[in-house]
Formats: C-alpha cells, sequence, structure tokens
C-alpha cells in the first residue's frame, strides 16, 4: 500500500514495488483515505509520507498499528524534520528514506525491510 | 577464544578406562587371588595410566600456548586498527557507557582535555552543549532497541554535524565539526538484552568549511548573474529614474553622514532620516524586482538599525557607515555604466519587460511571494483595479510603492506560518486582496489579508517597552492611541528584523506619502480574522 499526497511519487513507488514483485492493493493520497483502505486490505507493507492534508502521517502510523501491528511501515519524506521521522520510527514504522530517492535506493530500502521475512 | 575439549575426547577416555581398570584391579585383590598374568600387568597399567596423563597435561599446555598466542596476536592487530583507524571508535552499551577500547583518534577529536570515558550522552553534552540530547539519545535507544532496520535509519540520525568546540594546547578554543554515526552489534552471540553498539566519529569540519566557500562563491556568482539579468529586465526609463533618484538620495544620505563634529542626540536624529530613506530606496528596488540592491540597502538598513542601539553614537560609527555607503554607491555607479552596454546585447535575445499598470498585479504578487518565501509562509494574491489609474502615471506608480509596503507589511506582520494556520482551521495558503476603486471624489486602495489581524496587547506591550511606560500606564493607552503608534517611524512589532520587514519604517513611509498626496490611511481589523489597510487619496491633487 503506497500513501502520498504527491501522485507523482505514488506513481514512482508502485512501479517500483511492481517490478519487485509486490501487488500494490491501493494508492492512498491522505492519513483519512489510507486507513479507510488499511483496514480492509491489512497489506503487509506500507509506504508512509509523513505530511499530508487531513490526516498527517503520525497519526495515520498510531492508528495502522493498532489495527494491524504485523505491518511494515517505511516512511518516505523529506528529512527537515528529524524529530518527526524519529517519531515516526518510534511509533512503530521499521525504517525512513529520504526524498527524493532513486528507484535504486527504493528497491534497496524495501528489501532491507522484508529481509527477515519470507516475501510476499 | 574458547577451548575446544572435543578433540581431547580420544586421550581423555583412555586414561579414564586404564584408571577404572586398575581400581577394578585393586579393588578385587582381596576378594580372590588373580592370576600371574593379570599380577604382571597392574605395573604396566599404571605405567601406560602416567603416559596417558603426561600426554594428555603436553596436549593442553601446548593448546593453552597456542591459545595464548592467537590471542597475543589478535591483540596486536585490534591494537593497530584502533591505533590506525582514521575515525574515533569506541563501543557503547545499553546505558550509553563507553567501552575501554577507543582508537587513538578519539583523544586527537576532542583534545587532551576531554575524558572519553563514562556515559556517552554526559560527553557529548559536555562537549556540544548546543546538541539536542533528547533526540540523540532517542535516536540510539531506537537504534539498539534492534526493531527498526538500522541501514534505514542513517538518513534521520541527529548527529551527523555536531559542532563542538574543542580546547587546543595553547589555551585556545578551536570549532570543529563532527559527524557521529552507530552501528548496531549484531554477532549472533550478544544478548539481545545487553545490546551494544559501535560509534564512529569522523572529522567533518574541513568538509563543512568547503561547503561553506562553495555556497558563498555560487551566492556571490548568482547575485552579479540576477543583478545583469534583472537590469536588462527593466524598462529602461523606470531604471534610469532609479538610477537617478538612488544616486541623489545616496549623495544626501553621504552628506548628511559626513557633517562633523555632531553631538549624540543630533546623530540620532540623522540615522532616523537616513532610515527612512534607505527604506524607500530598498522598496523601489524591489518594486523593479533588482534584488541585488534590494539587499544591498537591506544590509545598509541593518547597520543603521545596528548603529541606532548604540548607548552613544560617536563619529566613529558614522564613518563606518560612510564605508558601506561608499560600496554601494560604486555598485550603482557600475551598474549605471555597463547597462546600455548590457542593452544592446540582451535586447537581442530578452524582451525588456514593460512596466505598465497591467503589470502591477504579477510584481504585487511576485513581492508577496518572495516575503512569503524568506518567512516560510504560503501566500496568494489577487489584485484588481489599478486600470483605473491609467491616465495618472505618476499615481499609479507611487500607489504601487505603496501597495508594495502593505503587501509586505501584511505578509510578515499580518500573516501566521502555515502550522499556526492549520491550528485555527485556516487554509495554510494566506489570501491577500489589494483593490483599487475610483468613487466619487477619490481614489481609495485597500489591502486586506485574512491573517492574525491586528494584535493589540503585542503592540501595548512593544509601545510600553519602547517608550519606557511600567503596566500601568500602558494599560491606559487605548486602541485609537497604539493604532497612532504603529504607524511612527521605527515601531515595529517583530523581535528580529529580516530583509522584508521588522524595522518599523513600512507603515510610516506609507502614510507620509498618502499625507504628501492630501490623502490618509486608515486601519480595520479583528483578531485572528483579517486586517485591512486603506489608503484614500483626493482625485482633486495632481490633476
Amino acid at each position: 500500500m503506497v500513501v502520498d499526497d504527491s501522485q507523482v511519487i505514488c506513481r514512482q513507488i508502485e512501479a517500483v514495488l511492481s517490478k519487485q514483485d509486490f501487488d500494490v492493493v491501493s494508492t492512498a493520497a491522505d492519513g483519512v483515505l489510507a486507513l479507510r483502505d488499511f483496514r480492509m486490505l491489512k497489506p503487509d507493507l506500507v509506504t508512509m509520507d509523513l505530511t499530508m492534508p487531513r490526516l498527517d502521517g503520525i497519526q495515520t502510523i498510531k492508528q495502522m498499528m493498532i489495527i494491524h501491528p504485523g505491518v511494515r511501515i517505511l516512511v518516505v519524506s523529506a528529512v527537515k524534520d528529524k524529530a518527526t521521522a524519529l517519531r515516526a520510527l518510534r511509533l512503530g514504522a521499521y525504517g525512513f528514506l529520504c526524498k527524493p530517492f532513486t528507484r535504486f535506493e527504493l528497491a534497496e530500502a524495501v528489501d532491507v525491510l522484508i529481509s527477515d521475512l519470507g516475501k510476499t | 577464544m574458547r577451548i575446544t575439549i572435543k578433540k581431547y575426547y580420544g586421550l581423555i577416555a583412555a586414561t579414564v578406562l586404564l584408571l577404572v581398570c586398575t581400581l577394578g584391579l585393586v579393588a578385587s585383590r582381596g576378594a580372590f587371588e588373580p592370576s600371574i598374568v593379570l599380577r604382571g600387568y597392574a605395573p604396566l597399567a599404571v605405567f601406560l595410566i602416567v603416559i596417558a596423563l603426561v600426554a594428555l597435561i603436553a596436549q593442553l599446555l601446548t593448546h593453552t600456548l597456542r591459545v595464548e598466542a592467537s590471542l597475543a596476536s589478535n591483540n596486536a592487530e585490534i591494537n593497530h586498527i584502533l591505533a590506525s583507524a582514521n575515525e574515533g571508535l569506541f563501543l557503547i552499551n545499553k546505558d550509553f557507557e563507553i567501552g575501554r577500547q577507543k582508537s587513538a583518534r578519539v583523544k586527537e577529536i576532542f583534545g587532551d582535555g576531554v575524558d572519553v570515558s563514562g556515559n556517552f550522552f554526559h560527553l557529548l553534552h559536555h562537549v556540544s552543549p548546543q546538541t539536542e540530547i533528547k533526540l540523540a539519545r532517542e535516536y540510539v535507544e531506537l537504534l539498539m532497541a534492534g526493531r527498526v532496520k538500522q541501514q534505514l535509519m542513517r538518513d534521520i540520525n541527529p548527529m551527523q554535524e555536531v559542532p563542538i568546540e574543542v580546547t587546543q594546547p595553547n589555551g585556545g578554543t578551536v570549532q570543529k565539526f563532527l559527524h557521529i554515526d552507530f552501528t548496531r552489534d549484531e554477532s549472533e552471540h550478544i544478548d539481545p538484552k545487553q545490546p551494544r553498539a559501535l560509534v564512529s566519529i569522523t572529522d567533518i569540519t574541513r568538509e563543512i568549511q568547503l561547503r561553506g566557500e562553495l555556497e558563498q562563491t555560487k551566492e556571490q556568482q548568482q547575485e552579479r548573474l540576477d543583478l545583469l539579468l534583472s537590469v536588462v529586465n527593466v524598462n529602461a526609463d523606470e531604471l534610469d529614474a532609479f538610477f537617478n533618484e538612488t544616486k541623489e538620495n545616496l549623495v544626501e544620505i553621504n552628506s548628511v553622514l559626513a557633517q562633523e563634529g555632531a553631538e549624540h542626540q543630533d546623530n540620532v536624529e540623522k540615522l532616523a532620516s537616513i532610515a527612512t530613506m534607505v527604506h524607500r530606496l530598498k522598496g523601489d528596488a524591489s518594486a523593479l524586482g533588482l534584488d541585488f540592491f534590494e539587499s544591498a540597502f537591506d544590509h545598509f538598513e541593518e547597520s543603521v538599525s545596528l548603529v541606532k542601539r548604540n548607548m552613544y553614537i560617536d563619529g566613529r560609527d558614522m564613518m563606518a557607515l560612510t564605508v558601506q555607503l561608499k560600496e554601494i554607491i560604486n555598485e550603482v555607479e557600475m551598474v549605471k555604466t555597463i547597462t546600455p552596454q548590457l542593452r544592446s546585447v540582451g535586447t537581442s535575445q530578452l524582451k525588456a519587460v514593460e512596466t505598465e499598470i497591467s503589470s502591477i498585479p504579477d510584481r504585487l504578487l511576485q513581492v508577496a511571494q518572495r516575503a512569503a518565501e524568506n518567512a516560510g509562509k504560503h501566500v496568494d494574491l489577487s489584485c484588481t483595479g489599478f486600470e483605473v489609474l491609467a491616465d495618472r502615471p505618476e499615481l499609479a506608480r507611487k500607489m504601487d510603492a505603496m501597495a508594495i509596503q502593505l503587501v509586505r507589511n501584511a505578509v510578515v506582520h499580518g500573516i501566521e506560518a502555515p502550522v499556526d494556520r492549520l491550528d485555527q482551521n485556516k487554509s495554510p495558503l494566506a489570501m491577500i486582496r489589494v483593490n483599487l476603486a475610483k468613487e466619487e471624489a477619490r481614489y481609495k486602495m485597500s489591502v486586506l489579508d485574512d491573517g492574525r489581524g491586528l494584535d493589540f496587547d503585542r503592540i501595548r506591550a512593544k509601545v510600553a517597552a519602547q517608550l519606557g511606560m511600567d503596566e500601568k500606564q500602558a494599560e491606559k493607552l487605548d486602541r485609537g492611541k497604539l493604532l497612532h503608534y504603529i504607524f511612527q517611524p521605527g515601531f515595529t512589532s517583530l523581535d528580529e528584523a529580516t530583509v522584508d520587514g521588522g524595522r518599523g519604517v513600512g507603515l510610516s513611509l506609507v502614510r507620509d506619502e498618502a499625507n504628501n498626496l492630501g490623502g490618509r490611511i486608515a486601519v480595520k481589523s479583528s483578531p485572528g480574522k483579517y486586517c485591512q489597510f486603506a489608503v484614500t487619496i483626493p482625485l482633486a491633487k495632481e490633476s
């Protein structure tokens, strides 16, 4: 599942994940839409932007960890505010990828993220 | 290194077997009479046991020696690594206690006076008080906890550029920058409850210096390029007018500065009039998009306001300003001289932008967005009605200049930071509406922003502070009086000046200009909702 308010970023991430044999079950432009789909779909992996309209990444991660604590969340954001990024990780995200990123960096980050799991 | 007993199993088993046999023989002696054959074997068995024991001891001894030699060689290697590593290296445990082994660079990095031991964050706080220890600690805790992938945390390491003061042997201090990296020890034998991390510290002072120099060079080049481009882009007549006015003003400022034998009070008054002139020049430069001069005047304005804060202003202070002013005059002269040449080259590639009335809305939007960018705010601007001044180009120029001051004032003072706006359920994108209308006997220009409105408490506090009033006196100031003060030169509600505002000149300029044109300025505001400045100018004047 890809959560980002930029359609360009969503498409980029989707392309990389598809190449790595992931099914992108949903893309959402804000936290509210993300949680709606997340409840139904319970995805294994989520890439999450932090600054989004309506419900920001931090609040969304909090909710997701309650709904499905097993989810692996990769925060994908620009590091303007390290404290917020760190907070996202403390809340349960597994890693952080800095925007802007290359396809290679994203693919590598996803590999690391699921390195101790059987790939689904 | 652990001693493995496995390879001695054979020897130990043989020895134990022989021992058991011998003991059996000895024990059974009283029960029956052993045959001569068996009796003859007893000394042989004892002999074999002794041999086996000796062999066992010899083997163990050789092994111990080998282990010791290997340990010694490992230690030598570790010492070599620690002595020659380019980074400061040491381990910290889960309580952030620094380990005993450290690379030689550690001492070099922190200097002789610093004891690198005990709690790592106490050390960090000691050498770099400005580093946010809480954040740094949270980062290391998260890394030690092991859940988050450490490869995917490095970007948010808050210790990538840690400034420290290092005391030198001669007693002086020098500033250094360190990059402190952490790697969780993931070896198998580490108890997850007792995690530890390798701390590696790199001195990046040189990189930081180079980066700074590079950025500065880039900025200077960019400024020059922008200046040349902006000059070509400005309408020739307006540019000439700007150069002439600027030159006149600067010469005037220079003559004010050069008057001799002035006392403190005279200097204070001189500086106030200089500040107003420079602020006007800055506004003109900004209106023409001449960023280079805008920032030059801004620096000069900053210097003037710094001198104004002095307890006693003497000739030397004024002299320093004169030197700075000379540089600006030289720049203006230089650009003025090369402009005709530039223009002849430029016209073939760059079409000069006509600064007609139709371009006022775009320019105001640019001014607003530039000021917003500097202040980290978001703003949109709509501007209507300037076409009613199509037959009054001189007045249009003056109205435009006033609108620029009011728009900058709105961005800097009126509009809140995007986060604050979100907190109040407002759109992070603020709105400024500039409207000019021809009414019966007057022109009315209004500049409306949907920001915080006038904060009378803050204005009261500032007025009181600037006039040296106590709280009781300040409370007596009613809104009418306070409004009077916001148009006074030198009043500002900002604590810190920026290129766009905070020196308390903008509103007084607008009021003066309105008065010169026979008009007036009024303000309306609602806390948290809006603030509107309205300038009204009678039609009669000038026509």
